[in-house]
């Protein structure tokens, strides 16, 4: 009252008008924009000087007279209402000590919504208007007077205040500078009024605005770090900074990837202004003449903020799931008028949950699987075909996973295969024993099949008959029987996972069909779309933009394309030959679903942070990227229809079938593979809801028939005698599935519109009952007769079906005798040759290490290591220096010759000759091996015959077996053993004589490295074995295989992989999204549907 | 797709399409305005009137056109549709059509060159009398006939460029010295061509090559004959000792080619009845201990044998067994000698006495393994009306000619037997055909046939292992004597033939299947090669070769090489005017592990 009695006397002051830019296109380097109010840049208002129309006028010499003027800014996307100034400066005029006067911001577009009246910061200056998205002006606030702040838009401002403070804070170009301006203000000794009744109107949206919640972010941080006490500083900046790293990852975990790095980088953004933030709180220490206390009472409190943001958040969030229409025959819970509503529909049928029919379906697959491999259950591991067992130790595997060093035969560099991390889980759910998971994913592979195929078939249909149905036919594809049969553990694993991938790319794009979907679109998701356009209509009222539940209404969704990306990278390492179908096909959905596909790309990115290392050890001899995991096997692709019938290995006529065998036979292959791809071709023709999606799928098969077509066309990996290339299977299971997704769309949309609850309307159902039926008849005909002549086939022995002879076999005894097997993984490290006499008079002669070769030390660069050559031409490299060795020492073995083995065993570091049972003319071997001078006969085992080679070490004594890592003498004898540990060594060796030496039974490479007592040694070659000079003192020796780029490599894959998994997890919809938006600014933003 | 399951699928999808669509709340009045547009958009919806036309009559466009207007048009879709079908069809037609290279290849395997080692070759000693009791396995041997000769011929056959590898022969035994010595070792041993795959051409006579020869070296022990190895190369050599008695009780011819160890070998042929004495004679000469498996074969079936199981030779030595102490009372009896540890040779000394005559004495020779096909050359057979005569003498119900199969698998065989004479194949009881129990010795006998030479060739369908017993008479009453022809391998190239003195040889070739030739090389007692002979074989017909006539007088040894079809062969031997007859299998060209094929695994 005071204040108004001493100004009101005056007369109006003059007001110079200062416009500032809103637009970044601007030439002065003005802000703001999108949101409102963000302030006016100080190049705007130069000064007393210089734009302001009445300049002249201006006196410029004594501060009373600054008093007397006034400035009044504005900005080019707001117009004030008329009577703007005059409101404004009669409330100046009352109050004396208010240095500053805001106006109350409506929206442009539509001028009843408010978009602030007056600003508040929380506690630590995050800025809050207060209002809520669809908050309509009715006079609610007018109340408000004293204010924390105003908006810089329609900011009126005394000139001699202005001046002493500066302006605003050049460290703020956009959003924020209001915040601070009124602050420092009112730590000068001033007040801030708003004023309800000048109104001005601003817009909201604009293209390309400067005032980006991340300039809010960066504001704020930086508002935070000038107005906080000295001794605060370091608090709060080290509290910001770790506060920005929790919400990083929780960003990822509520789906809001890319909001949450923008932010995380705003932080820090904010942070480090080291310069800036020492000027503008020298600035403001000059200025403030009042304790900070002085923001007490204005400030918005915890709860305020806390309760503004939940509303804020509810408003954008989805709403909640609305219920399964297949669950809401007519429900109990309706109102009859019975009292108590009682059992009011008991004519009614109850129906199970869809997941009942499908358990239903598993469980008769899984009797049928156990039947036909009954003679698997029990054993301890599977052979045969691709198929060995894998190490006992899950430790191993992992070891193998993660190894730089291939540890086969004589060892080569190269990392382990990716597929050892899945075989590592497939251990872990195995609990630890994942000989035994492998055997139980062949056994149950079938089932499981038929369960992901349902799964997946959710996002195609909603009825349960189709579902079943798809699943069904997933379960009965031949191409899962060929991978079965050959034990192509990869491919089968592919067949497991691909519907996965399928159901998980659906829905990341928003492509799943919802419960609702036939009866109409719900409310929101109408909003939604509409909301998408939002300039198009822009007097109507703009509806608040709702995020949509992610995954269907075309609502692209994170935790779905994440978890694709998991499902992807097990594909990827399972069949690595489908990576290059998913980059294509995730690259074009990109490009053509536009904003739908924008979280696609993430569903990329774990297979490549699992292949990051694998490719850069594989980039020597890249084929190795497309090698199939487990023992090379060479396939035999037939035509490429009968790839697209769903038969990856060229189908023989069977002999044993009655008269006309191949007549019978390509029936069985029209009967087995036509329906689906019949029905997927009628669905192109019909017009559909999802006709897209049908020629979509349409093309992602034609695709992946591309590539079944292209991987005969380069040889990976060597089987022995045969260049292999990559199985064809995975791509001819992707192409089948896309089928069997276009196949279901259309057989679905009959399958409705005979059966489904809309249609009950009268409407004739006759044609469409028909086609429904005949359709069923045929799509489960085709799986039933594909699990029916395959279950013969299986039953009656290895008798060759449709889909291939069966390789596979249980084998209960080890690779190698127990006794080979444990110096193999002891400290010994043994290895041993493995000889097999072949049918046609050959050798087969394996150098194997530890307790025999596993499906898991198998690695994809050492079977490609030996092929050289073009695409197509590929020829077998001749052998180095290592395997020419033990080709010589078997060759000496085989030629009774009685050449003594052992000083090629010693280097070789072999301890125990094996030869395999098999006809009599290994029976014959076996007695001539037994002459032999240098072997122990040992006798046969379960495994074989087994012979012990006698070491020569110089110091007798010291063992009785070959160990890989010896000591050397500077004459080139073996001196002593030296124990291993792992791929490496770590032990005490005793002094010896000068000139020594330590040589490993290993191929030389580079990335060797030993130290003894920490000082590194000098790496020699010791023919082709890799040798250290080794001094004559006793001490420590450190021998390891090391790849500089292992620890970087590493973490990008921990980074990748676990925010990948941090945006799998399934959040609720409505905490997820909404959830991560933690500022106003950003959540008006979602609001608006920007 | 015909138009009418066109607009079938079409009607089918329709209302969960587009209803579902633009209809906010009427489900019902959506459909009804889905089909006013329909009827008021005939042609740009891409449908025949006829469709159209009813549900247009019917049903007027109700619907206003905005709605119209707001919704999809379907034949954008259905365009769209038959443009991927259409292009589907191609890409699957062409990827059919056009299948492409397949870089799936089969790799030779590699093959690997054998490191070489001394080649040996054991020869057996003098014929020996089994005296004492015949029941264990340790006999003892009365000293020998006056009259019995035991002469060795051995050759050594230089490389391409006639230089001789070090040959010599060693009497059985750790310590024992060298008996004589047929080539010295070069003193700069050849280094050309350590990998060089050893190449094995026919030699002839104007080659630098030659030979080493040692003829009728009388040898009163087991010997080894052993070649160094030179050149990365094993030396190539053979030997062979012919037993001759002219009275005694061991009267006869008995001679046996120089036998390479081996660790699996089958014995054909011997027998074990009242008269008739088996003895087997192993022996190591390799550097390594052996122990020795016998299984037995009687006509009977298998038989347990405890006594042969598990017989210890230490290098250098040998050891007799007497086959009557393990299996006594067999007719006829097949042996399969197994080794463990070093690799071993066997005879077994077969011999008769009937009663005082002497029934012949022969060295039974290793046949080749269990096979559904051998070749058995070399079956003399004597005039039917002569050996039918000395047949039917008390005691000499064996004295004729017989082949011998012993099936050592477990299901019975379905055996065919052609006979392949002078004048082609002869026609033999039952069409050759008869079947032979599972693990028996089953005897087809042969004297049904005319006299000549004959080559058997033996078919089944399971693997067996064949023999021919040839029994020489001059009349009844006189002794006889006894060989045993085993089945042998298809010839090769270079063959090493010794010609023993003191004996007539003849060779005898057939080639079953079709024409071949077989080329022989005469060399001479001081080792030059003389010019090749040649002689066509027709098919099926069996030839007998007077090596004296062909080759020379002065022909001590000969290369014995084949061309064409596959070839099979033997020598016999013989003296005219008596009984004798032994059969001396050709030695092995030694070819077949100069090079193995070893793949790798993982």
């Amino acid at each position: 009252m005071l204040d108004y009695q001493k100004t009101h006397p005056r007369s109006h002051p003059r007001v110079p008008a200062a416009v500032g830019a809103g637009s970044p296109s601007q030439s002065s380097p003005a802000h703001d924009a999108g949101a409102p109010s963000e302030g006016t840049s100080p190049g705007a208002v130069p000064g007393p000087a210089a734009p302001v129309p009445d300049a002249g006028t201006r006196d410029p010499g004594p501060s009373t007279a600054s008093a007397h003027e006034w400035i009044w800014l504005l900005q080019d996307d707001a117009a004030p209402a008329p009577d703007a100034l005059e409101r404004l400066l009669d409330a100046v005029e009352r109050s004396t000590t208010a240095m500053v006067a805001g106006c109350k911001q409506l929206d442009w577009d539509q001028p009843r919504k408010l978009v602030d009246v007056g600003l508040k910061a929380s506690r630590f200056f995050d800025r809050f208007a207060l209002v809520n998205l669809d908050e309509l002006d009715q006079g609610q606030h007018d109340g408000r007077s004293d204010f924390f702040a105003v908006n810089a838009a329609g900011m009126l401002v005394r000139r001699d205040v202005w001046d002493k403070l500066g302006g605003f804070d050049p460290a703020l170009p956009g959003p924020g500078d209001d915040i601070d301006f009124c602050a420092r203000v009112r730590l000068a000794g001033h007040r801030v009024l708003v004023v309800p009744a000048a109104r001005i109107f601003h817009v909201v949206d604009r293209a390309n605005p400067l005032g980006s919640p991340t300039a809010a972010r960066r504001a704020a941080i930086y508002t935070r770090l000038k107005h906080a006490p000295l001794w605060e500083l370091p608090l709060l900046a080290g509290g910001t900074a770790l506060s920005a790293v929790y919400w990083l990852f929780a960003g990822f975990l509520l789906k809001a990837p890319g909001h949450t790095v923008q932010m995380f980088g705003a932080t820090f953004a904010g942070l480090f202004r080291p310069v800036a933030l020492a000027r503008g709180r020298r600035a403001l220490a000059g200025s403030r003449v009042q304790s900070r206390s002085a923001h007490k009472g204005l400030l918005a409190t915890p709860a305020e903020a806390r309760n503004q943001l939940k509303s804020l958040r509810e408003a954008v969030g989805p709403d909640e799931d609305p219920a399964d229409p297949s669950q809401s025959g007519p429900s109990i819970l309706e109102p009859t008028g019975d009292i108590h509503h009682e059992a009011v529909t008991p004519l009614a049928a109850s129906r199970t949950a869809p997941l009942v029919s499908a358990l239903g379906l598993v469980v008769l697959l899984a009797v049928l699987s156990l039947v036909v491999f009954g003679r698997f259950l029990g054993a301890s591991a599977l052979t045969g075909g691709g198929l060995l067992p894998v190490s006992a130790q899950l430790g191993s595997v992992w070891q193998h996973a993660t190894d730089w060093w291939v540890s086969l035969g004589s060892g080569l560099p190269g990392r382990g295969d990716p597929f050892n991390f899945v075989l590592w889980l497939l251990g872990a759910a195995g609990f630890g024993n994942a000989s035994a998971a492998v055997l139980w994913l062949v056994v149950l592979a079938i089932p499981l099949s038929a369960f992901t195929g349902w799964l997946a078939a959710g996002a195609f249909s909603r009825n349960r008959w189709p579902r079943l149905v798809a699943g069904l036919v997933w379960a009965g594809a031949p191409v899962l029987q060929t991978a079965l049969g050959e034990g192509r553990v990869g491919a089968l694993l592919a067949h497991v996972l691909i519907p996965l991938v399928v159901l998980g790319l659906v829905r990341a794009a928003g492509g799943a069909v919802t419960a609702h979907a036939p009866t109409g679109l719900p409310p929101e998701a109408g909003r939604g779309a509409t909301a998408a356009s939002p300039r198009s209509t822009p007097k109507l009222p703009r509806p608040t933009f709702k995020l949509g539940r992610p995954g269907v209404d075309h609502n692209p969704s994170w935790t779905a394309a994440a978890a694709a990306g998991l499902a992807l990278a097990a594909v990827t390492a399972a069949a690595p030959t489908l990576f290059p179908l998913a980059v294509v096909a995730v690259l074009l959905a990109t490009i053509f679903l536009g904003r739908r596909g924008r979280t696609m790309w993430w569903s990329l990115v774990p297979s490549v942070a699992l292949y990051l290392p694998f490719a850069w050890s594989a980039r020597a001899n890249p084929r190795a990227l497309l090698g199939d995991p487990g023992v090379p096997l060479a396939g035999h692709p037939g035509p490429l229809w009968q790839q697209l019938l769903g038969f990856p290995n060229a189908v023989a006529p069977m002999p044993d079938l009655p008269a006309g065998g191949a007549a019978w036979t390509w029936a069985a292959v029209l009967l087995v593979g036509g329906p689906v791809v019949v029905a997927a071709f009628l669905a192109l023709f019909a017009p559909l809801r999802r006709s897209g999606t049908v020629r979509t799928l349409w093309l992602v098969a034609l695709l992946a028939l591309a590539v079944a077509y292209g991987s005969k066309l380069l040889a990976v990996s060597l089987d022995g005698t045969t260049l292999a290339t990559p199985f064809n299977g995975p791509a001819v299971s992707v192409a089948l599935f896309a089928l069997l997704g276009a196949a279901l769309l259309g057989f679905d949309a009959v399958y409705h519109r005979a059966y489904g609850p809309s249609g009950s309307a009268g409407r004739p159902k006759g044609g469409s009952r028909a086609t429904a039926v005949v359709l069923s008849i045929f799509l489960v005909a085709a799986p039933v007769a594909s699990l029916g002549l395959w279950t013969v086939d299986s039953l009656r022995g290895h008798a060759a079906g449709l889909a291939g002879a069966s390789l596979v076999a249980p084998s209960d005894a080890g690779t190698l005798p127990a006794t080979a097997a444990d110096r193999g993984t002891g400290p010994e490290a043994s290895r041993t040759v493995v000889l097999r006499v072949l049918p046609g008079g050959g050798v087969q002669a394996t150098l194997m290490q530890g307790a025999g070769t596993t499906l898991d030390a198998m690695s994809t660069i050492a079977s490609a290591a030996d092929i050289t050559g073009a695409p197509g031409a590929e020829a077998v490299r001749a052998p180095d220096a290592a395997a020419a060795m033990l080709r010589e020492t078997v060759a000496a073995l085989m030629a009774k010759s009685g050449v003594d083995p052992r000083p090629e065993f010693l280097q070789l570091g072999v301890g125990f000759v094996v030869l395999q049972k098999g006809d009599t003319a290994a029976e014959l071997v076996a007695g001539e091996l037994d002459a032999v001078p240098g072997l122990d006969t040992v006798g046969p085992t379960d495994s074989g015959w087994l012979w012990r080679v006698q070491p020569t070490y110089r110091k007798s004594g010291a063992t009785d077996v070959v160990n890989r890592v010896r000591l050397v003498n500077a004459k080139g004898d073996a001196v002593a053993p030296v124990p291993s540990h792992g791929t490496g060594v770590d032990t005490a060796v005793p002094a010896g004589d000068a000139g020594r030496r330590v040589v490993l039974a290993e191929r030389y490479d580079p990335g060797w490295h030993a130290r003894l007592n920490g000082k590194e040694l000098t790496a020699v070659k010791d023919g082709w074995s890799q040798a250290f000079e080794l001094p004559a003192a006793a001490g420590r020796l450190e021998i390891r295989y090391v790849e500089p780029w292992d620890g970087l490599m590493g973490l990008a894959q921990i980074v990748l992989l676990g925010l990948t998994v941090l945006l799998a997890v399934p959040v609720r919809a409505r905490r997820g999204w909404a959830g991560a938006y933690r500022d106003e600014a950003s959540l008006h933003k979602v609001g608006r549907g920007v | 797709m015909s138009e009418d399951q066109k607009k079938k699928a079409e009607k089918a999808s329709a209302p969960s399409g587009e209803a579902s669509r633009n209809a906010p709340a009427d489900p019902a009045g959506a459909a009804k305005a889905e089909k006013g547009a329909k009827a008021g958009k005939p042609a740009k919806a891409g449908k025949p009137g006829k469709a159209a036309g009813p549900s247009a009559a019917a049903k007027p466009a109700r619907a206003p056109r905005r709605m119209a207007r707001a919704r999809p048009r379907r034949w954008p879709a259905v365009l769209a549709g038959s443009t991927t079908a259409a292009l589907a069809v191609v890409a699957v037609a062409a990827g059919t059509a056009l299948p492409g290279l397949n870089a799936t290849a089969q790799v030779t395997p590699r093959a690997q060159v054998l490191p070489v080692g001394v080649t040996l070759a054991n020869c057996p000693g003098p014929a020996q009398l089994l005296t004492g009791s015949a029941a264990g396995t340790d006999p003892e041997f009365s000293p020998n006939s006056s009259s019995t000769t035991t002469m060795l011929n051995a050759l050594a056959l230089s490389n391409a460029d006639g230089v001789l590898p070090g040959a010599s022969v060693y009497g059985l035994g750790a310590n024992s010295g060298p008996l004589f010595t047929i080539s010295q070792a070069p003193k700069n041993a050849p280094t050309a061509s350590a990998g060089a795959p050893a190449t094995l051409a026919p030699l002839t006579g104007e080659a630098k090559a030659r030979a080493a020869v040692v003829s009728g070296r009388n040898v009163g022990t087991a010997s080894v004959l052993q070649a160094l190895p030179f050149g990365g190369q094993s030396a190539r050599s053979a030997g062979s000792v012919v037993v001759a008695a002219g009275d005694g009780d061991l009267q006869g011819l008995a001679a046996a080619t120089c036998q390479t160890p081996s660790n699996d070998f089958w014995l054909a042929g011997a027998s074990t009845t009242v008269g008739r004495t088996a003895v087997l004679t192993l022996a190591n000469s390799t550097k390594s201990p052996a122990t020795v498996s016998l299984e037995l074969f009687g006509a009977a079936g298998p038989i347990q044998a405890p006594g042969g199981k598990a017989l210890v030779l230490a290098p250098g030595a040998s050891h007799a067994v007497v086959l009557s102490g393990l299996a006594p009372d067999q007719g006829q009896l097949t042996v399969h000698v197994r080794s463990t540890g070093g690799a071993v040779t066997g005879f077994i000394q077969q011999s008769v006495l009937r009663g005082l005559t002497p029934g012949g004495v022969d060295f039974l020779q290793p046949s080749e393994g269990p096979a559904a096909g051998t070749v058995i050359a070399g079956v003399r057979v004597q005039d039917p009306a002569a050996a039918a005569k000395v047949a039917a003498q008390a005691g000499y119900e064996d004295a004729t000619t017989a082949l011998q199969v012993t099936v050592p698998g477990a299901s019975d065989a379905v055996v065919e037997v052609k006979a392949y004479g002078p004048s082609g194949q002869a026609a033999l009881p039952d069409g050759g055909v008869f079947t032979a129990a599972a693990g028996k010795v089953s005897t087809l006998p042969l004297s049904g046939l005319p006299q000549g030479t004959y080559t058997l060739s033996v078919k089944s369908d399971s693997a067996v292992v064949a023999g021919v017993r040839l029994v020489n008479s001059t009349k009844a009453g006189k002794a006889v004597d006894l060989a045993v022809a085993p089945s042998g391998g298809r010839l090769g190239v270079n063959h090493l033939a010794t010609l023993p003195g003191g004996v007539d040889s003849s060779f005898a070739f057939t080639a079953p299947e079709g024409a071949a030739t077989v080329t022989l090389v005469p060399v001479s007692a001081t080792g030059v090669l003389g010019a090749a002979k040649t002689v066509e074989l027709k098919a099926g017909v069996t030839t007998v070769v007077d090596p004296a006539a062909l080759l020379g007088k002065d022909a001590a040894a000969a290369l014995v090489s084949a061309s064409g079809e596959p070839a099979y062969g033997t020598q016999l031997l013989g003296s005219k005017g008596s009984a004798d007859i032994a059969v001396l299998p050709f030695a092995g060209t030694g070819e077949e592990l100069h090079s193995l094929e070893i793949t790798t695994g993982y």
